[in-house]
C-alpha cells in the first residue's frame, strides 16, 4: 500500500514527498567497525576488542556495543608479557561475511598475532623504538667517558691536593 | 458567774470538730472505700495512713511552752510550772524547715530496688524477667535428688476466676519445664496467690519434677523422624537437623529443647504461636510418639540405614531387627517400599514462604547504592590473590604504597622500561624551562 | 592469512623418541634404556596388577566423612538383605570411578615451533605479546596460544605459557594464576608432615596437566617422601596408588612397600607386587611360572634379593610366624589423625549375634545373666500411627494421658 502511495506522488514536487523514517537494527545495518574500547581505571587502562555498529547509526559508546571479541592489557605483567585475547571465530565473521572496519591497533594487533599481515604501523613503531635505543646508547656511551674524565681529574686533583696538607 | 446548778457540766467536744474524734475515725475517712468503689477501682487512689505523730513535737510552737515533767525537766520549785517564753526567730525557722527535713531523709520506700546487672547469657526472655532464665535444680523429692536438672519459667501470667463469693479471684500461674539434658524431662503449671509469682514458679518447679517423661534421641541429639502435632490452635512441624545445626525454633521450644537434650532440630509453629501450654503439650506428645530406629527395625522386620551426604550415601546399617525375623525381597509388600520420611509425617508439610526481599530492594536510592559499590566487587578476592602470591607483604595502606614507589623507582632509574606502545600514550620528555 | 600449526612436526617427534631415558626411571637396574613408560603403563596386565593391588575401602578411605560444603542431614531407608548387598556394589562402582589412575605420562616437550620471523620487527615494543584464542568451542589442549617476542619472532607458547593462558582465561575454582605455594618447600613439606598427601596430589592433579613436566616433578617428589618415610597408608585405596607402585617398581624400589604389606599380613598384595615388578622389568632375573603360588613367588623374591633382607623385617616375621603387626600399632607411630573426633567410632551395633556375648550391652555381666529378648510395646508401631491421630486434634488436651491409657489396656 505505502508503495503504492508513493508511485501517486512520485509525479508531483518532491516537497510534498513524506519522508518515512526507516527503522534499522543496528547490528546488521551498514558496516560494523571493530575497534579497542577502552575500560579499567585511572592510571590503569584496559581494552576491550570490540564489535560497534555503523558509524551512522552513532558515535560508538559502552550501550552501542554489538559485541566483544577479546581483550588486550596494555600494561605488561609479573612476566613482561601483554597479554591479549582474540576470538578469532567470531573475527573472521565479522571481517569475512560483515565486511567490518577494523581500527588501526586493532589491525596492529592482528598482525602482530599472525591471522593479518604486519600492519605498517608496527614498522615504524619498531623502526623509532630502535632510533630511540640507539640515541639512548650513544648517550650512554658518552655519559660513562665524561664520568670517566670527571674521575681522573678528581684523582688527579685528589693526589696535588692530598700533597699539600691543608 | 458561778451557776446555781449543784452539776458542773464536762464537754468533751472542746476544741473542734477534729478533736471531738479519734485518729483512727478520720483517717478512715482518707482510706476507706465502699464495696461499690471497690469494683469501680478506687482502692488504690485511696491515700494512706501518715504517721503524724513524726512530725508532732509537744511544745514547739510560736509560744514555746515548757511543761515541767513533759518537755521539760522536773521542777521541784512550785514557781515556774510552766514557763511560757518566745521562739527566737532561728528557732522559728527550724521547726518549720524541720518537717521538710524529716521528709526529705525518709525512704519514700517507691524507689525502685536496685537489682544487679545480668549478664546477657544469664537473661531470659526479656530483661530482668525470671521467665526464661535458668532457675537451678528442683527441690528433691522422697529422697530423689535433681541435680542435673535445669529448670527454665516459660510462661507467668495472672489469671482469673470468678466465683460467687469473692468475685473475680486473680491467681499467678507459672509454666515450668525441667529436665536433665539427657531424655529426662516434666512440664508443669504452678499456681499461687496473687503477686506471688516467685511461689507459683516454685510450685511449678516441685510439680514438673514430679512429672517427668523419658524422650529417647537420636545420638542424643536430634529427634528419630519428622513429625507433626497439634493441640488446640496450635500446630508444631518438628523435623530433624545433622550434627552442629543448632535449635531453629519457638524460643520456648527452645529452653524445652535445652531441658530435653535436643541439640540439633527444626521446628515450625503454625496458628497460635502464643500459647505456650499447648506448644508444649503438642510438643511433648509428638516427641514421646517417636519410634527409634531399633523398634522400627523389629516393626517393620527390615534394616534401618543410615545414607550420609558427607559420606557420599554410603549405607551403614544402624538397626537390625533382633526379636522378629528379617524380611526377604519375596516377602515384602508394596507398603514398606514406602519412602521412609513419608511414614510419619501424615502427609502433612509446614508453610514455605519465600524468603521476602527488604522494603527497600527495589528503590531508587538502594539501587543507586549498588550501582556504586559495582566497581568495588572484585577487590576482595584481589586482595586475597595479590597477597597468596605474594606481591605485597601485608595489606595495609603504607605497604601498598612502598610497592607503588618501588615500581615508579625502578622506572625513574630505568632499570624497568616505561610501558609504551599499543594503546597507550606517548611519554614525551618534560621541556625544562 | 596464516594458518596455525601447533602440532609438532614429524622431524621434532622423531628427535623426541631417540631419547633414551624417561622421566620416570630415576635410579634402575636394568640396563635396557628403551622403556616406552607410557604404553607400559596402559598395558592391560599391568593395569589389572595395579587395580588389584589397590584396594577399595570404601569405608575409612573412600567414602570417610568429609566435611561438604552445604551442611545436609542423612537419609534413612528400610532395606532388605539383597537391596542393601546392591546398593553396596552400586557404591563399589562408584568407588571403581573415582579411583581411576592418574595417567602416566612424560613430560611434554618444552620445545616451540617458530611460525614467522620478522627481524624488521625488533624492538617494536619492550614486552612480549600473548595472543591467546577464545574461540568458543576449544578444549584447553587444543587451544591456540602463539607469543610474539620483542625480536620479531612469532612462536608458539611453550607448555608452561600455554598452561598459564588457560588458566587466566578459563578460570576454575582452586585453579589461580600461579601456582599455589603448597606445591613448594616449605610449605609442602608441612602438609605432608600432617599427612595430607593425597590432598596435595589431588590438587596437583586438578592443577596441572598430566604431561607437566612441574606436575610430574611434584608427583614424584611426594611419592618420594612417601616411600622413605613408610606412610604408605596414606596413598592405599587413592587414585594415586597404582602410578606410586608403577613408579616404585620402574625403579626398582619395592621393598618398603613389600613390608608393609607383609606387616599387614596381605601376602596376596606382596605376590602382585613381585609379579608388577617382573611384568615392569621383563628382562629380571627371576621368572615366574604361571602356577606360582603367592607365597612360593615371594620367597623366592626375598631369597634372590638378599640386599633388601634390612628393609623387610615386618614380612619374615610375618612369614615365619605368621604374625601381624597390629593396625592400632601402624596408626599410631604415624600419627593418624581422627578425621571428626567422634569418640563413638568403636560402638558396636547391637545385633541378633552380639546381644547375649561378651559384645552386646551386658558386656561381662553376660556371663552371668542370660537375656530374654521381648518385644517391646514400645509407643510406635502401625498402631501408634492410628493412635496419634486419636490422641491429637483440637481441643484435645489430654493426648499424652489417653496415650498411657491405651498402654495400660495392652
Amino acid at each position: 500500500m505505502v508503495f503504492l502511495l508513493f508511485s501517486d506522488f512520485a509525479v508531483y514536487e518532491p516537497h510534498q514527498v513524506l519522508e518515512m523514517r526507516k527503522l534499522v537494527i543496528p547490528k546488521y545495518f551498514g558496516r560494523p567497525s571493530i575497534g579497542l574500547a577502552l575500560f579499567g581505571c585511572t592510571n590503569r587502562p584496559f581494552y576491550h576488542v570490540c564489535v560497534f555498529p555503523d558509524r551512522a547509526l552513532g558515535r560508538r559508546y559502552e550501550g552501542n556495543i554489538l559485541e566483544q571479541v577479546g581483550t588486550f592489557d596494555p600494561l605488561p605483567n609479573q612476566k613482561n608479557e601483554k597479554l591479549v585475547a582474540l576470538n578469532f571465530g567470531r573475527l573472521k565473521y565479522w571481517i569475512g561475511e560483515r565486511n567490518a572496519h577494523i581500527s588501526v591497533p586493532v589491525l596492529e594487533l592482528l598482525g602482530l598475532s599472525g591471522l593479518f599481515p604486519i600492519h605498517p604501523k608496527s614498522f615504524i613503531r619498531a623502526k623509532d623504538n630502535r632510533a630511540l635505543i640507539a640515541d639512548q646508547q650513544l648517550k650512554a656511551v658518552a655519559e660513562a667517558a665524561d664520568a670517566e674524565k670527571l674521575n681522573e681529574e678528581q684523582v688527579s686533583s685528589g693526589a696535588t691536593s692530598t700533597s699539600h696538607p691543608q | 458567774m458561778a451557776s446555781l446548778l449543784p452539776l458542773i457540766q464536762t464537754r468533751g467536744n472542746t476544741v473542734n470538730f477534729f478533736m471531738r474524734r479519734s485518729g483512727p475515725e478520720l483517717w478512715k475517712t482518707l482510706t476507706s472505700v465502699s464495696k461499690s468503689g471497690q469494683k469501680k477501682g478506687r482502692r488504690n487512689t485511696r491515700q494512706p495512713v501518715r504517721p503524724l505523730n513524726r512530725f508532732y513535737r509537744i511544745g514547739s510552737s510560736p509560744m514555746k511552752v515548757e511543761f515541767a515533767g513533759l518537755n521539760a525537766p522536773m521542777r521541784l520549785n512550785d514557781e515556774n510550772l510552766m514557763t511560757i517564753a518566745e521562739q527566737t526567730e532561728d528557732e522559728i525557722r527550724d521547726s518549720m524547715g524541720g518537717t521538710k527535713k524529716i521528709l526529705e531523709e525518709k525512704d519514700t520506700g517507691k524507689k525502685k530496688r536496685n537489682r544487679e546487672k545480668l549478664h546477657p547469657m544469664e537473661r531470659g526472655f526479656s530483661g530482668t524477667q525470671l521467665v526464661g532464665q535458668k532457675l537451678g535444680a528442683p527441690p528433691p523429692v522422697d529422697g530423689v535428688n535433681f541435680d542435673d536438672f535445669e529448670t527454665y519459667c516459660l510462661e507467668v501470667k495472672r489469671t482469673s476466676n470468678m466465683t460467687n463469693v469473692f468475685g473475680r479471684v486473680h491467681t499467678m500461674s507459672a509454666l515450668v519445664v525441667t529436665g536433665n539434658g539427657r531424655g529426662l524431662a516434666g512440664y508443669a503449671v504452678g499456681k499461687a496467690p496473687i503477686h506471688r509469682t516467685t511461689t507459683a514458679i516454685i510450685n511449678g518447679m516441685g510439680m514438673a519434677s514430679r512429672k517427668i517423661f523419658h524422650v529417647e534421641l537420636h545420638e542424643g541429639r536430634t529427634i528419630y523422624q519428622d513429625f507433626y502435632a497439634e493441640c488446640r490452635n496450635t500446630r508444631v512441624f518438628a523435623q530433624r537437623r545433622p550434627r552442629g545445626f543448632g535449635l531453629t525454633c519457638h524460643p520456648r521450644l527452645i529452653k524445652i529443647c535445652e531441658a530435653i537434650g535436643i541439640k540439633d532440630i527444626y521446628v515450625k509453629v503454625e496458628g497460635s504461636t502464643k500459647n505456650y501450654l499447648a506448644l508444649t503439650h503438642a510438643f511433648v506428645t509428638g516427641l514421646l510418639n517417636q519410634e527409634t530406629h531399633q523398634q522400627l527395625a523389629e516393626r517393620k522386620g527390615l534394616h534401618v540405614v543410615e545414607m550420609s551426604p558427607s559420606r557420599h550415601f554410603l549405607p551403614q546399617i544402624v538397626a537390625s531387627p533382633i526379636s522378629t525375623e528379617l524380611k526377604t525381597e519375596e516377602t515384602l509388600e508394596a507398603l514398606d517400599r514406602l519412602n521412609l520420611d513419608d511414614f510419619y509425617g501424615e502427609g502433612r508439610y509446614p508453610l514455605r514462604k519465600p524468603k521476602a526481599l527488604p522494603f527497600f530492594s527495589n528503590l531508587e536510592g538502594h539501587l543507586d547504592a549498588r550501582w556504586r559499590k559495582h566497581p568495588f566487587r572484585n577487590q576482595e578476592s584481589t586482595m586475597i590473590r595479590l597477597i597468596a602470591d605474594n606481591m605485597v607483604p601485608r595489606w595495609t595502606r603504607d605497604a601498598r604504597a612502598a610497592w607503588a614507589e618501588q615500581r615508579n623507582e625502578r622506572m625513574t632509574t630505568g632499570v624497568e622500561p616505561m610501558p609504551l606502545g599499543i594503546g597507550l600514550s606517548h611519554v614525551v620528555p618534560k621541556k625544562d624551562d | 592469512m596464516f594458518k596455525f600449526k601447533p602440532k609438532i612436526s614429524a622431524l621434532a617427534r622423531i628427535s623426541s623418541e631417540i631419547r633414551f631415558s624417561s622421566q620416570w626411571i630415576k635410579a634402575s637396574s636394568s640396563s635396557n634404556e628403551d622403556i616406552n613408560v607410557e604404553k607400559l603403563f596402559v598395558d592391560q596386565e599391568v593395569q589389572k596388577l595395579l587395580t588389584d593391588l589397590t584396594e577399595i575401602d570404601l569405608e575409612h578411605k573412600v567414602f570417610r566423612p568429609r566435611r561438604t560444603s552445604i551442611q545436609q542431614r542423612s537419609h534413612f531407608a528400610l532395606m532388605t538383605e539383597e537391596r542393601l548387598e546392591k546398593t553396596r556394589e552400586r557404591m563399589r562402582e562408584e568407588a571403581r570411578r573415582f579411583l581411576q589412575f592418574v595417567p602416566v605420562k612424560e613430560p611434554r616437550e618444552e620445545s616451540v615451533q617458530i611460525l614467522a620471523q620478522d627481524s624488521e620487527l625488533k624492538d617494536f615494543d619492550t614486552s612480549k605479546f600473548v595472543f591467546t584464542d577464545i574461540t568458543f568451542d576449544a578444549t584447553d589442549q587444543d587451544r591456540t596460544v602463539v607469543v610474539r617476542e620483542p625480536d620479531g619472532t612469532l612462536r608458539t607458547a611453550n607448555p608452561e605459557e600455554h598452561d598459564r593462558m588457560n588458566r587466566t582465561y578459563y578460570q576454575k575454582p582452586n585453579r589461580p594464576v600461579n601456582a599455589p605455594a603448597l606445591f613448594a618447600d616449605p610449605y609442602l613439606q608441612n602438609a605432608l608432615d600432617k599427612n595430607e598427601h593425597e590432598f596435595v596430589l589431588d590438587w596437583a592433579c586438578w592443577f596441572y596437566e598430566p604431561d607437566d613436566p612441574s606436575y610430574i616433578r611434584l608427583s614424584q617428589l611426594v611419592f618420594d617422601r612417601i616411600n622413605e618415610s613408610g606412610k604408605f597408608h596414606v596413598i592405599t585405596s587413592t587414585r594415586h596408588f597404582g602410578p606410586f607402585t608403577f613408579f616404585l617398581a620402574l625403579n626398582d624400589n619395592i621393598p618398603k612397600l613389600l613390608n608393609y604389606f607383609g606387616g599387614l599380613g596381605r601376602l596376596a598384595d606382596c605376590a602382585n607386587l613381585v609379579r608388577l615388578q617382573k611384568a615392569v622389568r621383563p628382562d629380571w632375573r627371576v621368572t615366574i611360572a604361571q602356577g606360582d603360588s603367592d607365597e612360593k613367588i615371594v620367597k623366592d623374591f626375598i631369597k634372590q634379593n638378599a640386599r633388601f633382607r634390612d628393609h623387610i623385617g615386618d614380612l619374615q616375621a610375618f612369614i615365619s610366624t605368621g604374625k601381624v603387626k597390629s593396625e592400632h600399632e601402624a596408626e599410631k607411630h604415624f600419627g593418624l589423625r581422627e578425621r571428626l573426633g567422634r569418640v563413638d567410632k568403636r560402638r558396636v551395633r547391637i545385633t541378633s549375634g552380639n546381644i547375649r556375648g561378651n559384645e552386646g550391652p551386658l558386656g561381662e555381666l553376660s556371663d552371668e545373666y542370660s537375656v530374654k529378648v521381648v518385644k517391646s510395646e514400645g509407643t510406635g508401631g502401625s498402631d501408634g500411627a492410628e493412635k496419634k491421630e486419636e490422641g491429637r486434634g483440637r481441643g484435645r488436651w489430654r493426648s499424652r494421658d489417653q496415650n498411657t491409657d491405651d498402654k495400660k489396656k495392652e
